[in-house]
């Protein structure tokens, strides 16, 4: 559904509205960078699994608009070329982001048809009950982190190629802010890995908090056929990026006159965003060395060391064994992250009261988090338009007289505006 | 000029802006008032080399002077100062060390924004000194406007002189006597701050300036 | 019969890492000793320690799955991979154009996000604080390492090492303030990386105090194995792009013949030794910080990579 609000973009800014001044390649990628980095930090304080997703979903579209607002910048200071690069990673974005989205909800509402839990902090263990479901959430969450060889990495190096030829840009402001733009890129796509750790580990892994957790079965063939068909699609748009770039063509061409080098005729299929000598990549190989490389180390290892296996009791320590609810939670995975940036961004506070010692009440920690865009921006808006919508209300109660003398007084007005127009 | 002579002067330069961050990131007293110690180092190293570089020998003095008064003088004051006044501990600023050295990058971008375009008819060596030297000093009033403690103000105002030092030494044509008159009236104004840090700490037995704006005596 | 002898210099390459790895930490390990007024163990010491490893058995914990199994050889190869392909005693190497700096960069997070979730699986409270202080250090690492990777290639016109590499070793390149500035973020990068002092302690046993250590704290046998020699080679991979990029004086440009890779191979060895004799000094002279000040730490060498990218529009007037 966000990708509507993008199509919208693209063809408003792109299409109807004419060429670009270079100042829209400013507001739109700083908007974009500041996006992602605000999304992923609220999804990071989620403990909610479609919450934490929803959110991530901020963070996307953010890097989408940072795509999006280079190309107007390049569009804007007549370099096709680079415009089309940027578009393309935009564009090429907005895919990958449907296909490993949809596997991520769908692995969310397996999940929550299995246990009628969407709470993180009240599963845990569920890879041992959802095998399967967790191989193909896993394989979403690896795609969504931007980690070779799967497709969220390309779009992000194709964006990072982009803002690299940010330094042909004449304007002074540009120059300085797109690199600023890239270091919040790099640092949303590293807070995302973050996020991902936390959103797998603790649903999937570790030990069960709950009684629901322990009894989860898995969800049906059909669903489980959807998820993998996705997971499919991340591998191949990751190891085989060349054909999804010419398949975008078609559509560079018209917004920016001009054209990425075909990619289907390069060698082992690379693919070659600029030129040769600048910078390439190339997911089959990449895959390749590292099914070899960990292929190699396996057989090389079994053939020289023992194969055994023991079951036992975790080591923790030395601790005897300690009760599930001594795990992580989500809340504590994300306490340093918290602490480091949402004591600035969310005013993120922890209160905790420890009672004296002898008293056997529990200890209580209390995390209190403000959300500043929701109390600054949405609930003004929220509150205006409520209180248009009051008194608009009074149009529903009139008279037939009333009625009428609306539509006579309308009439009235356009008769005149039309006479002084003239 | 010679690019490899360009590029050293560069060096320093930078190495000032380096060097006006690490003052930003200390959070202990005595490592702030040593990494000043250095922040007068470096600047004078520059100046000397850039005496070097322009053939005027009154620099040396002028390298001379910011080496022994600004980097083994008043920093071992300062230790003594610190010590006695009992507050060598931790520095609180005001919105913690990662806002405030992300406010930095954006004065150092803005301070290159504003004297590159301006100075487009000078030479590149001086167009870049006052660039980066107008970044020192902007990052010696953040210091000043970060930190709660009245020894790290003092330390951040020194630093803005070592930036206008660095200011007038690019630009060519900084004669003796203003360098001397500038450093007598800094060693002065140290002085007599530390006679009233000592005075303050007797009466009030803090020098925290948050603490002190209480006792000002105007508010119900 | 050309790109049979590159295919030969790339697979020797890959075998140099994977064999100078455990001498290079055990070098540094040796020296901290000497420094510290030990003895030491012996140079050789990590390749005894990965063959004990590798004849022991491995001991699971019951709630342990197929991730906590299956992730110590992914961290093998996605490092050994990002390893090969950074030049070390020759440039052109055949899979450098399969991945540049930025690949490299996020293979090395492949790694780490695989660490981190088999810290999550067996579900004790030590693996929960392993990676969740990994994953906040990776947040501000990576970021950095990638305004380094910035810096270097505005500078250079290219994201691979390779021309990197090419063009450090050109007559354009001049003393730069960002180069200097960059490569104070790199170091920092690289000592949070591979978690020394004073960022974290590889020689502690208090799990507390510990982030890498307390990831891999129910790892036994053959597993640990591969995790304790992913890590040496993830040192000497630091090691290898500072010296790539920065020192490249000495690396073979392909096809200049046997002699060329020769001197190349001894090159690079002095310069692993000079990291490892800096790297030794440096973590005797400090020591570690508080968990929370490594925050501001790595923010520092973020800003600092940031600066340095800024600073390359103010030298030369570009």
């Amino acid at each position: 559904m966000t990708k509507v609000a993008v199509y919208g973009f693209v063809r408003i800014v792109f299409d109807l509205l004419g060429p670009p001044s270079w100042w829209w390649g400013a507001v739109v990628p700083l908007l974009g960078g500041v996006t992602a980095v605000m999304g992923v930090l609220y999804a990071l304080m989620e403990h909610d699994l479609k919450r934490l997703l929803a959110y991530h979903t901020v963070e996307n579209i953010g890097i989408i608009f940072i795509g999006l607002g280079l190309a107007l910048a390049f569009e804007a200071n007549a370099m096709p070329a680079a415009a089309a690069l940027a578009l393309t990673a935009a564009l090429l974005h907005v895919f990958n982001h449907s296909v490993f989205k949809s596997l991520l909800f769908f692995g969310a509402g397996a999940v929550l048809g299995a246990t009628g839990e969407r709470d993180m902090e009240r599963l845990g263990g569920l890879i041992h009950r959802m095998p399967l479901t967790a191989f193909a959430f896993l394989i979403g969450c690896a795609a969504i982190s931007a980690l070779p060889p799967f497709n969220g990495f390309v779009s992000e190096w194709l964006t990072f190629q982009a803002i690299l030829l940010s330094p042909a840009l004449p304007q002074w402001l540009l120059k300085f802010l797109i690199p600023a733009i890239g270091a919040l890129l790099a640092l949303s796509a590293a807070l995302a890995a973050a996020c991902f750790v936390k959103a797998f580990g603790i649903t999937f892994l570790g030990r069960a908090r709950t009684q629901v957790a322990r009894e989860a079965v898995e969800t049906d063939r059909w669903s489980l056929a959807a998820m993998f068909g996705l997971a499919a699609l991340c591998l191949l748009a990751g190891i085989l990026p060349g054909y999804f770039i010419d398949a975008l063509a078609p559509v560079i061409h018209p917004l920016t006159g001009a054209n990425l080098p075909r990619q289907d005729e390069l060698d082992w299929l690379t693919i070659v965003p600029i030129a040769q000598s600048r910078s390439s990549y190339n997911g089959l190989l990449l895959f390749l060395f590292i099914a070899l490389a960990a292929g190699l180390g396996a057989e090389v290892i079994h053939r020289w060391s023992s194969a055994a296996i023991r079951r036992s009791d975790p080591w923790d320590c030395g601790f005897p064994d300690a009760s599930p609810m001594t795990q992580y939670t989500a809340g504590s995975f994300s306490q340093p992250i918290r602490r480091v940036f949402g004591s600035v961004v969310f005013r993120a506070r922890e209160e905790v009261h420890i009672p004296a010692p002898g008293d056997v009440r529990a200890a209580r920690l209390h995390v209190q988090l403000r959300d500043v865009p929701w109390d600054l921006l949405y609930v003004p808006a929220a509150r205006l338009v409520n209180y248009a919508a009051e008194r608009l209300n009074r149009m529903q109660f009139l008279t037939i007289r009333g009625y009428l003398t609306l539509v006579f007084g309308a009439l009235v007005v356009l008769l005149m505006v039309l006479s002084i127009w003239q | 000029m010679d690019p490899l002579a360009l590029d050293v002067a560069h060096l320093f330069a930078g190495g000032l802006v380096l060097v006006s961050f690490m003052l930003l990131y200390q959070d202990r007293m005595t490592g702030l008032i040593n990494i000043f110690a250095l922040h007068a180092l470096v600047v004078s190293l520059s100046v000397a080399w850039q005496a070097a570089i322009q053939d005027a020998p009154h620099l040396y003095i002028t390298a001379a002077i910011a080496l022994g008064v600004k980097a083994v003088v008043i920093p071992f004051a300062l230790h003594r100062i610190v010590v006695r006044l009992g507050i060598h501990r931790t520095i609180e600023p005001v919105v913690g060390i990662g806002l405030t050295m992300l406010a930095g990058i954006g004065l150092v971008a803005l301070s290159i924004m504003v004297m590159l375009p301006i100075t487009a008819q000078a030479g590149t060596l001086a167009r870049e000194d006052l660039a980066f030297a107008l970044s020192v000093i902007l990052l010696g009033l953040l210091m000043m406007i970060s930190r709660r403690n009245a020894v790290s103000q003092v330390i951040g105002f020194m630093s803005i002189e070592n930036g206008l030092i660095l200011a007038a030494t690019g630009a060519k044509g900084m004669p003796l006597v203003v360098e001397i008159s500038v450093a007598f009236s800094i060693l002065v104004a140290l002085i007599v701050i530390g006679i009233f840090l000592f005075r303050i700490r007797e009466r009030f037995e803090t020098v925290d300036i948050h603490l002190l704006h209480e006792h000002r005596g105007e508010q119900p | 019969m050309a790109v049979i002898l590159d295919a030969i210099v790339q697979l020797g390459e890959m075998l140099v890492v994977l064999v100078l790895a455990p001498l290079l930490a055990g070098y540094v390990r040796t020296l901290k000793a000497r420094l510290l007024g030990r003895r030491g163990p012996p140079l050789v010491q990590p390749y005894r320690d990965l063959l004990r490893l590798l004849r022991k058995e491995v001991v699971l914990a019951h709630g342990a799955s197929w991730v906590f199994r299956v992730a110590p050889y992914l961290v093998f190869a996605t490092t050994w991979v990002a390893a090969a392909l950074v030049p070390t005693f020759a440039t052109g190497l055949v899979i450098s154009y399969a991945a540049d700096m930025i690949a490299i960069v996020a293979l090395l997070g492949s790694a780490r996000f695989m660490l981190a979730l088999a810290g999550l699986d067996v579900g004790t409270s030590f693996g929960g604080i392993g990676s969740s202080r990994e994953m906040m250090i990776a947040s501000l690492a990576e970021p950095a390492m990638l305004m380094v990777v910035f810096t270097l290639s505005l500078l250079a016109g290219s994201t691979q090492l390779s021309s990197i590499a090419a063009f450090m070793q050109g007559p354009d390149v001049g003393l730069r303030v960002s180069l200097a500035l960059a490569l104070v973020a790199l170091v920092m990068v690289a000592i949070a990386e591979n978690a020394r002092i004073p960022v974290d302690n590889p020689a502690t046993h208090l799990e507390l105090t510990m982030v890498h250590e307390a990831m891999i704290l129910e790892y036994s046998g053959r597993h640990l194995a591969l995790i304790e020699a992913a890590s040496f080679v993830k040192l000497l991979l630091y090691v290898s792009v500072i010296a790539c990029a920065f020192a490249p004086w000495g690396i073979a440009v392909s096809g200049q013949g046997f002699a060329a890779y020769l001197l190349g191979l001894a090159a690079y060895v002095a310069k692993l030794a000079a990291g490892g004799f800096l790297l030794a000094v440096f973590e005797t002279s400090i020591a570690k910080m508080r968990v929370f000040r490594v925050s501001d730490f790595l923010g520092a060498a973020l800003m600092l990579g940031l600066l340095a990218t800024l600073l390359l529009f103010v030298s030369r007037g570009t």
